[in-house]
């Protein structure tokens, strides 16, 4: 057996280094995760700014691109969604056109992020189907380059525009 | 000498090598992350800057001036706001502009500096910015890009069409790291897209 135990305390060793390296391993992919979901984050931010100051730059309503005001609010205010000819950003001339709209962006470094963007009234602290003076707009933005888990990360950003604020 | 011992030693040689590379990695992960972090925070003085202005091309109290955008060019941009807010609606001319100055404090050569002058007295900013890239557009959500420069005095109609902007901004830490297996130094590299609609653009 001389010589063996040597052998045999070897590989206890190999063991206790094989655990090191698991770990170490962890560490590194942690830290590269986080640079690279620092990064996604920030551009994913900047991307529903983007939608929501484009879309606070237009009027509250259809019924007010023309500069005049509903004799009734909120009943005289329009559906929610684009209305006639109106099939890009371009055409948005209200804020709630954007209801329904989805697209690809290609940001920097050719990853591809999937925009989803919701507008309802809301009313008493919650998304309503009855006219109201207040708007929510939800922009949902995920990619499938950043997942958790094997699940692609999806994020909300809210915002409520009041036709009183304007 | 006993084959045993032997092998204990060729594998008590592999271990320590493998010890010091486990070490190596995570010690150069933990730096690039470092250099990463530290890189946006300074790149993020910079966007606080640049969101703060942009929104307010063209901003007075009361009245819209008649000429907001000056001068547009993929790295410069003047304009005209009451960026101050002051009471007489004295308006500032504001100008954002990417020099060709290399930053010479640091290592990287691809670094330059970025001003922001308000009316004649310039902010310098030296954190490591590599591109300052601005795209106009004359549609919301366009991806055709107009073609610059253009200028309020040559070509005013042209500048006023314009509703939207993109800005793109690549930021390099000033200080390169090099993993044993690359052939070149690499500077841990930021980037930050945003497209801005300030209002008085869209209200033409």
């Amino acid at each position: 057996m001389a010589g063996y135990t040597e052998v045999l305390q070897a590989m206890l060793a190999m063991v206790i280094v094989s655990f090191l390296v698991i770990n170490a391993n962890r560490a590194i992919v942690v830290n590269n995760q986080t640079i690279v979901d620092g990064e996604f984050e920030n551009q994913i931010v900047a991307i529903a700014q983007d939608f929501i100051e484009e879309s606070r730059s237009s009027t509250f309503d259809e019924n007010t691109t023309d500069g005049d005001v509903p004799v009734n609010i909120p009943d005289g205010f329009s559906t929610i969604g684009p209305d006639g000819g109106e099939s890009s950003r371009a055409d948005f001339d209200d804020f709630d056109d954007y209801d329904g709209w989805n697209e690809t962006i290609t940001a920097s470094g050719g990853v591809e992020y999937e925009v989803e963007i919701e507008v309802n009234y809301y009313k008493d602290g919650a998304v309503s189907n009855q006219k109201s003076t207040l708007k929510q707009m939800i922009v949902n933005i995920s990619s499938d380059d950043l997942t958790k888990n094997g699940i692609v990360s999806r994020y909300s950003f809210k915002f409520l525009r009041s036709f009183y604020a304007d | 000498m006993d084959l045993g011992i032997v092998t204990s030693y060729i594998i008590a040689g592999i271990l320590i090598i493998i010890i010091l590379t486990v070490g190596y990695n995570v010690n150069f992960s933990g730096n690039e992350l470092t250099l990463h972090e530290s890189q946006k925070i300074k790149i993020d003085a910079v966007i606080d800057a640049v969101s703060y202005d942009l929104p307010k091309i063209g901003y007075n109290q009361n009245n819209r001036p008649d000429t907001m955008l000056v001068y547009a060019d993929s790295t410069m941009l003047q304009f005209y706001s009451n960026i101050d807010n002051s009471n007489d609606e004295s308006l500032e001319l504001i100008t954002w502009q990417f020099s060709t100055d290399p930053i010479t404090a640091t290592d990287n050569p691809n670094d330059f500096y970025l001003y922001r002058t308000i009316d004649g007295t310039s902010i310098t900013m030296g954190v490591g910015i590599t591109d300052f890239t601005i795209n106009y557009y004359d549609e919301l959500g366009s991806t055709t890009p107009l073609t610059l420069p253009i200028s309020a005095i040559g070509n005013k109609s042209k500048i006023d069409s314009i509703v939207q902007l993109e800005l793109i901004i690549e930021s390099q830490s000033p200080v390169a790291l090099q993993y044993s297996s690359e052939t070149t130094p690499r500077y841990i590299t930021t980037t930050w897209t945003k497209r801005f609609s300030p209002s008085n653009l869209n209200l033409n």
